[in-house]
């Protein structure tokens, strides 16, 4: 096991290199002198030159990587050009915010979706199913920037429930926290409620077809313990592919709606970044999403082994 | 395009000649893929004939027809600066549909070709599916935001950065295929007859993994839809007079109270064009499977 989890990481250190030198190549191909705006508009060259040597801009290409992976094995990815602070710090304040966020969509996510899926499979092609296939088709067709204007428009404009946007940390409100992410935490998991309802009713469909099944039902078993314990179990491993994907997707996603909800989180932290070129805090938040992405399918395998004994090595 | 490539496709061989017309008459069952195709082929003649359905040009300001709700004067309404919704509506599709199309097509030749060749010759297997994962490993929206913040705003760079987001997930879905077809027995007597790579891809494992591929295109073309619309609405879309969903959407986000249907319509404009093409992807994908029962009693 532990040999299965060292080669693992392992073997995701190449796609990190590769990764991280994609994203060092990348900001620096955006147009614009990151130099020439720090140092303002009435900067003469002497001084915009001062301020490159400072950032490390003016190094070769091959230098600044080499050098950026040194410090960032040491737990320094710099500091930001633009919010005064160093990079990991930035990500630090920001961090809480995206994991609430994605925590809380998966949440739904895996309730719903799995919860849907089963009522729809136990009743193929009822009224129930239909209902539920026909919810998953807009929730894969639907662009989750839309629903999320038409969320904060009825439940925060007309009815006034909840915020139209904005964050409250969880230390200091733990209500107003909850209340400040049920409906971004809603837009961003619908799409996904959507893929894992299908995957989860196509899973169980197959299961329920099986004879072990039958036999469980022949012998006396309530409906509750057949489904449940039986089929449900089996038919997770599907099931649970597509939630690790849809972790990764949900972080993704993060982006377009904390810009919506005005949440102060990574993914609007680093499509800011992007857009003000702020090289450091791409790099580092890059890095950082991809180290953890890497973990999350590191840990989705472990949790393949521990429902599917075949899996284990 | 993908219809009737897949209706050719099998005429070459001899014997392929009854399944494409079983493949047809079995998507013509199939209640869904003809749902999203008739939906498909309105938008796209709609978007087509713009010009003759709207009476004006999509970026013609009317000051005093500002906010105007929809009705005989302008069918859609009109916008914050007077302008036809409607107009905008359909000249917008036509730019979704050319960088969804564009993107669905780059994308699959793309992954078709890297993925016939890590699938195939398995000593550049591991480098190229590196490149891929370490592609994948970026959050998407952000691998896009970034390529076209590279590239700077236009319609040129929305496509190139949705293709390069979108291809490693076609790479993926062509090698496995590959890796399955290149163990069957004739494409070992292809090998044992003295054929040469070239002909063995391009003959015998290319048209049969174009199933997969065409399924898996469907599912991009429909990504792209929504993935411009972010693109556009974060601002790293195509820039502003330029009409896109994306756009007329953050646009009319402020207005959301008094003029909703400045950003409603082109969000249902992204919701039908979205949700044909997921039909079309699910019709092809049952049609293609032998053994998934089409019967019209079942959606």
């Amino acid at each position: 096991m532990v040999a299965f989890i060292g080669r693992r990481i392992a073997g995701a250190i190449p796609t990190l290199l590769l990764m991280s030198f994609i994203a060092f190549g990348i900001v620096r191909l955006i147009p614009g002198d990151p130099a020439a705006v720090i140092a303002g508009p009435t900067a003469t060259p002497a001084e915009v030159e001062r301020v490159r040597s400072r950032l490390g801009l003016d190094q070769p290409f091959h230098q600044q990587l080499v050098a950026w992976y040194g410090n960032a094995l040491r737990g320094d990815l710099g500091n930001s050009i633009l919010l005064g602070r160093s990079v990991v710090r930035a990500i630090g304040e920001r961090l809480p915010v995206t994991l609430s966020l994605a925590a809380l969509a998966m949440a739904w996510t895996a309730l719903f979706g799995i919860a849907a899926g089963v009522m729809a499979s136990v009743r193929a092609l009822s009224w129930v199913d239909q209902t539920v296939l026909a919810v998953c088709l807009l929730g894969v067709s639907l662009p989750n920037f839309g629903l999320a204007l038409l969320l904060i428009e009825f439940f925060g404009v007309d009815l006034g429930w909840l915020p139209t946007g904005g964050y409250v940390a969880f230390s200091e409100n733990p209500i107003g926290w909850a209340r400040s992410l049920i409906l971004p935490s809603i837009a961003l998991a619908l799409p996904q409620i959507a893929i894992v309802a299908r995957t989860t009713r196509a899973s169980m469909l197959e299961v329920l077809r099986q004879d072990y099944i039958r036999t469980a039902r022949a012998k006396g078993l309530s409906r509750a313990v057949v489904i449940g314990r039986h089929a449900l179990k089996n038919a997770m491993v599907a099931v649970l592919t597509v939630l690790g994907v849809s972790m990764a997707i949900l972080i993704s996603g993060s982006v377009v709606i904390e810009s919506v909800f005005s949440l102060p989180g990574l993914g609007r932290l680093l499509a800011t970044s992007i857009l003000t070129r702020d090289y450091p805090v791409i790099q580092g938040g890059l890095l950082l999403v991809a180290a953890g992405l890497v973990a999350l399918n590191l840990a989705i395998d472990l949790v393949y082994m521990a429902v599917d004994p075949r899996l284990r090595p | 395009m993908s219809i009737a490539s897949i209706a050719e496709q099998p005429a070459e061989q001899p014997a392929g000649r009854q399944s494409g017309n079983r493949l047809l008459s079995r998507l013509s069952r199939h209640r869904m893929f003809v749902a999203g195709a008739v939906l498909l082929g309105a938008m796209l003649v709609a978007a087509l004939l713009a010009d003759v359905i709207a009476a004006l040009p999509p970026d013609r300001m009317q000051f005093r027809l500002r906010f105007h709700p929809p009705g005989a004067l302008a069918w859609l309404g009109t916008d914050n600066y007077g302008r036809d919704v409607c107009s905008r509506v359909l000249h917008g599709a036509r730019l979704s549909l050319l960088i969804a199309t564009t993107v669905a097509a780059a994308t699959a030749a793309a992954g078709t070709a890297i993925g016939l060749l890590a699938g195939y010759f398995r000593r550049i297997d591991g480098l190229l599916m590196r490149v891929m994962d370490a592609l994948m490993a970026f959050p998407a929206v952000l691998l896009a935001i970034a390529v076209a913040a590279a590239l700077g705003p236009s319609i040129g760079s929305a496509i190139i950065a949705l293709s390069i987001v979108y291809t490693p997930r076609t790479v993926r879905v062509v090698r496995a295929s590959v890796l399955v077809i290149r163990e069957l027995d004739y494409v070992q007597a292809a090998v044992v007859c003295g054929a040469g790579h070239v002909r063995i891809i391009c003959k015998h494992i290319l048209p049969n993994s174009l199933t997969s591929l065409i399924v898996q295109t469907s599912f991009v073309f429909a990504y792209a839809i929504l993935a411009e619309a972010i693109l556009s609405f974060l601002g790293v879309g195509p820039p502003p007079p330029i009409p896109t969903w994306g756009n007329m959407i953050a646009e009319g986000k402020d207005f959301m109270h008094e003029a909703p249907w400045i950003a409603l319509f082109p969000g249902l404009a992204i919701l039908v064009t979205a949700m044909a093409a997921n039909f079309i992807g699910d019709g092809l994908r049952d049609a293609l499977d032998p053994r998934t029962p089409i019967e019209p009693a079942r959606g």
